[in-house]
């Protein structure tokens, strides 16, 4: 393996987390993602050191947290900002209720499992469903809108 | 609560379960394209750095050629410099007159080659020569000299020395000195001289050849006979 692959598997699956701390501190997704890839781009190019670092997602989170700080001074130098009383690390996913999620949609029938995934998870617009699943636009409301009750089903069956 | 309403209610909580769970599917979406967009950002970077590395390995490779090159011909060109230096005293020009002031003789000659046939050479510096002196001149016969050599030529000339100069022999302030009548415009012939074992006087006139600053010219085998002396001007 070389240095690359194993970057990436040691860093890229740290992002979700980093992506977390980053939106808590500066409420906004765009600019944590701005400063999640700058961090990426700062391990990258100080990978050697990497290998000294004992907890390398300790190191991850507080590398995001500090690049947020800066950029949070950046935009308003004359606020001051308490670093002690910013969140530690985020919760990465409610676990339980993305599991509990995915459980569900694997029991979906195929089309509703599937309209279900390109919604939300790969957020493909309506007219984008419609032609990959070779549709029309109003189908694609209609099998959505069936999906959402099989899945309200299953949580009162579950319930 | 009546169980319409428990209904209702149960309804309203899976809803907002359910929009939970979408949210939370549109969270792990969006981290994915992200992991992916990073993905490919790490491989740009690695291909940039492969490409930096690659540029800065063929320049020091460029160096290193280059530098071997320059240190070839910096080589190649003392070897040339150290070969045409000459290791034995070189040339200088020879305009012969006689005593009618006739050219005889103008040519380029090999100072070393005048060795073999003369007993000495004897370079005059500038300074002893006085200004607007025509050529000294060697009294024997048709041999009437002047002998022009370059400076530069001079500090191959410094390293050999003539150890059989003949004692006799006159330098030309001297000579002209010992010889008023003639015209000022000439120094007076060098030479005509004969053999000397006087050492005393070889010495004698080795210390006045000294204090005159006189170079001096060593054949390789050394002869004492008579015959012309080559004087050689300083330019």
């Amino acid at each position: 393996m070389n240095d690359t692959e194993i970057f990436k598997q040691q860093i890229l699956p740290l992002q979700p987390a980093m992506q977390r701390m980053a939106e808590s501190l500066l409420g906004n997704e765009d600019d944590a993602a701005d400063v999640v890839q700058d961090c990426f781009v700062s391990l990258w190019n100080e990978r050697e050191k990497l290998s000294k670092v004992v907890n390398i997602e300790a190191w991850c989170i507080t590398l995001v947290k500090r690049k947020s700080i800066n950029l949070m001074r950046r935009r308003h130098p004359t606020e001051e900002i308490d670093e002690q009383s910013l969140p530690a690390e985020q919760p990465l996913y409610e676990e339980d209720t993305l599991q509990k999620a995915l459980e569900m949609i694997k029991k979906l029938p195929e089309r509703q499992a599937q309209i279900i995934r390109l919604k939300h998870f790969e957020a493909i617009d309506t007219q984008g469903i419609a032609k990959k699943m070779q549709i029309n636009e109003g189908n694609v409301y209609t099998l959505l809108s069936r999906a959402y009750q099989s899945l309200k089903k299953m949580i009162l069956d579950n319930e | 609560m009546n169980s319409n309403e428990m209904h209702t209610n149960k309804n309203s909580q899976a809803e907002k379960q359910m929009d939970k769970m979408l949210r939370e599917i549109e969270h792990a979406g969006r981290d994915s394209r992200r992991q992916q967009h990073l993905s490919n950002l790490i491989d740009q970077l690695a291909s940039k750095e492969a490409s930096a590395a690659l540029k800065q390995r063929k320049k020091r490779w460029i160096a290193t050629i280059s530098a071997a090159a320059c240190i070839t011909l910096f080589v190649t060109t003392i070897v040339k410099l150290t070969e045409t230096i000459p290791s034995a005293p070189n040339t200088g020009t020879i305009v012969a007159k006689n005593e009618n002031d006739t050219i005889i003789r103008n040519e380029r000659i090999n100072i070393t080659d005048e060795l073999e046939k003369r007993d000495s050479v004897i370079v005059v510096p500038q300074h002893i020569i006085r200004k607007n002196e025509p050529p000294l001149i060697a009294e024997n016969g048709n041999s009437l000299i002047e002998t022009e050599i370059e400076e530069s030529e001079i500090t191959e000339i410094e390293d050999t020395i003539i150890e059989d100069i003949h004692p006799d022999a006159l330098w030309a302030e001297d000579i002209k000195e010992d010889n008023s009548s003639l015209p000022d415009s000439i120094v007076a012939p060098i030479v005509s001289f004969g053999n000397s074992d006087n050492i005393a006087v070889k010495q004698e006139k080795e210390q006045e050849r000294k204090r005159r600053g006189l170079l001096r010219l060593r054949r390789t085998e050394p002869s004492i006979m008579d015959g012309t002396m080559l004087a050689l001007r300083i330019l």
